[in-house]
């Protein structure tokens, strides 16, 4: 009798203390990127600007805390445990992920859980639809594309588009975007090519979009992908006009390509992390002093993720429904990507601006 | 681009996507050959081969040194680890239980490549951009040294005919028992075989992650056995001759944009193959007769 008693208590004290070791100090706030693997280029970054940002509320005295950032590294089944991870300490809101496919896979599970989820960098059109709860800083693909193809076409009277773009959802609905846009401008698409997601080498595919004679080639891949295509054209003798997504807007990426990308156009929202803005400065220096590194651009976004989330514990808001309350009403919100809110698919709207690679390898403005 | 270019661009990129292909199935037919069993490992040879370049591009910034280190690092470590990995098969009864034994091998090894691969350079490495780090446009060279490796390595296959190492390693290679009652060390040449096998697909990863990088998952090992069985799986020159046949289909594959054209029309293509010729376009010829009088 004595030691079953004592056996329960054994187990009840083990129950305790891992429950005490679980204990989250007020409203729990996740974070979820890719920090390892090809995406890591923006989940990276994106994650280090959320936990600054949520490090420095919590210093200025707002009461919540920080669970990860959990790494979602290639994403797919990974995110799905990441999310799961985070789930066992009933976070109140997730910054991330930032992949759209890892945010069409975990967003509809936090809809469904009622848990607020503000997307980093996804960009994918169908993470409107998900629901009420899943919101999202980086707008969507939609304008990135359209803009491409009215300065293909307008501004550089391009024709003879071809297309190199990779077999995903991202892939597919860029290219569609693309074309529905080109053509009824008066462009044409004269070649269309896909390659699968894992490929890094392209030339069997250059060479048939060539044969097309195109003006432009548009690229419609993962940046580690659209390096290589990059330079495998250039190798090929191609010497015309080059679009990419805003993926492409990165220093750090240009830069690994060196003289190939030189003349490639890339369109973006109008964000530049370069930027004078005292806001935007403070936040270089507050990267750099907390991670070692400078900031790329995909920090900006991880923190303006975690700012509304901010914003609404700070206004007492402590339940899910509360912050998504918050953020869906509150009209504008003061980021670094600029002022911003949510529409009623908790999408933002940014303006675009097409840049082009120097021969100093940055970006100016050319529209 | 006019259509002289374009068949030109066309015909390099089918000898050097060929070439690619050919590096992996050459040895593959010479394993099957001598040992009876496809050598899976050497799927594992090459990526490590690919690695290893990865080393050489981080141990100097000179590109010449860096690519010298890596080729001759790759011959030996995967003509050792060839050798090592069949000595294991054999004691532990490869002529009873091959396809068991050596799968789990080759999946063991296979893993232990990749995870020693991530335990040193970390998981951002396992797309391998070597190319890509020492600058790509200075090893356009190692595309070319893909095909130059392949046409010799088929050079010297044919003069060994003609040599009495030749001509012992094609009587072990039909009939071990017989040629080892005419004092033919069959085990020795298995192993010379293994690591001869085990250095070329080790070289190819090199060369190959020295021009594009070399991506673990992708199709390049499965379009190479592809390729030994169109061609016939136990004649090298046969299955070289398989590997620019499918370049060929997956070359005319991307114009066509068709969904996942390339795995659809080389799957097709090696099934019309197969139907029409069970043991491949170009198999090796039935040996019934005195081997040392061949």
């Amino acid at each position: 009798m004595w030691r079953c008693m004592t056996e329960i208590f054994a187990l009840s004290l083990a129950l305790l203390l891992t429950s005490c070791s679980q204990k989250t100090e007020g409203p729990a706030v996740g974070i979820m990127e890719p920090e390892t693997g090809q995406n890591s280029v923006y989940g990276s970054p994106a994650a280090n600007g959320a936990l600054l940002a949520l490090e420095q509320a919590k210093s200025e005295g707002v009461t919540f805390s920080i669970l990860g950032p959990e790494d979602i590294a290639a994403g797919g089944e990974l995110a799905r445990q990441a999310y799961s991870r985070l789930m066992r300490y009933n976070p109140v809101a997730i910054v991330g992920p930032g992949i759209s496919n890892d945010m069409l896979l975990v967003g509809p599970l936090a809809q469904r859980d009622g848990v607020v989820m503000i997307g980093t960098t996804c960009e994918n059109v169908k993470i409107s639809e998900i629901g009420d709860y899943v919101f999202r800083v980086y707008p969507s693909y939609l304008g990135i594309a359209n803009d491409l193809a009215e300065f293909a076409v307008r501004d550089r009277g391009s024709r003879r588009i071809a297309i190199i773009a990779e077999r995903s959802n991202f892939g597919r609905d860029f290219t569609h975007i693309f074309q529905q846009r080109a053509q009824a401008i008066g462009g044409r698409v004269s070649k269309i090519i896909e390659h699968a997601p894992e490929e890094n080498d392209f030339r069997g595919q250059i060479i048939e979009l060539l044969a097309s004679n195109p003006d432009s080639v548009l690229m419609s891949s993962q940046v580690a992908q659209m390096q290589a295509i990059l330079r495998q054209i250039r190798e090929a003798g191609y010497t015309g006009l080059i679009l990419a997504p805003s993926s492409f807007y990165d220093q750090e990426s240009v830069s690994a390509v060196g003289t190939p990308a030189l003349g490639m156009i890339v369109a973006a929202y109008a964000f530049d992390i370069s930027s004078q803005d005292p806001k935007v400065v403070s936040f270089r220096d507050s990267y750099r002093a907390r991670f070692g590194a400078e900031a790329p651009q995909w920090a900006a976004y991880g923190w303006d993720a975690a700012l509304p989330i901010i914003e609404a514990i700070r206004s007492g808001a402590r339940t899910s429904l509360e912050i998504r309350d918050y953020i869906s009403r509150k009209p504008q919100f003061s980021g670094l990507t600029g002022n911003f809110h949510f529409d009623q698919n908790g999408d933002v709207a940014l303006p675009g601006r097409i840049y082009e690679v120097t021969a100093n390898l940055d970006f100016r403005v050319i529209r | 681009m006019n259509s002289l270019d374009l068949w030109l661009a066309r015909s390099v990129l089918v000898i050097q996507y060929a070439a690619a292909l050919a590096a992996l199935a050459i040895p593959l037919s010479l394993s099957l050959r001598v040992n009876k069993f496809l050598n899976f490992h050497l799927a594992s040879t090459y990526i490590a081969g690919g690695y290893l370049a990865y080393v050489g591009s981080k141990l100097s910034t000179d590109v010449a040194l860096a690519f010298s280190f890596s080729v001759l690092a790759a011959s030996i470590v995967g003509g050792s680890l060839s050798v090592l990995l069949l000595m294991l098969n054999e004691n532990i009864g490869i002529e009873t239980a091959p396809a068991d034994a050596h799968l789990v091998f080759s999946l063991f090894l296979f893993l232990a490549v990749q995870a020693l691969a991530v335990a040193v350079f970390g998981p951002r490495t396992l797309l391998a951009a070597t190319a890509e780090q020492a600058g790509a446009e200075t090893l356009g060279v190692a595309r070319w040294a893909v095909v130059s490796f392949v046409i010799l390595g088929l050079g010297c296959l044919k003069l060994l005919r003609n040599t009495l190492f030749g001509l012992r390693w094609v009587a072990a290679a039909d009939n071990p028992s017989l040629a080892a009652d005419q004092g033919i060390p069959v085990t020795r040449l298995r192993r010379q075989t293994a690591m001869a096998a085990g250095a070329a697909t080790a070289f190819a990863g090199c060369l190959q992650a020295w021009d594009t990088g070399v991506q673990p998952y992708s199709n390049l090992f499965l379009n190479a056995v592809f390729g030994l069985l169109a061609g016939g799986a136990f004649s090298p020159l046969g299955a070289a001759a398989g590997c620019l046949i499918l370049a060929t289909v997956r070359q005319t594959s991307f114009g066509l944009n068709v969904y996942r054209g390339e795995e659809v029309l080389i799957a097709l293509c090696l099934i019309c193959i197969l139907v029409v010729r069970p043991r491949g376009l170009f198999p090796t010829k039935s040996r019934t007769g005195d081997l040392i009088s061949e």
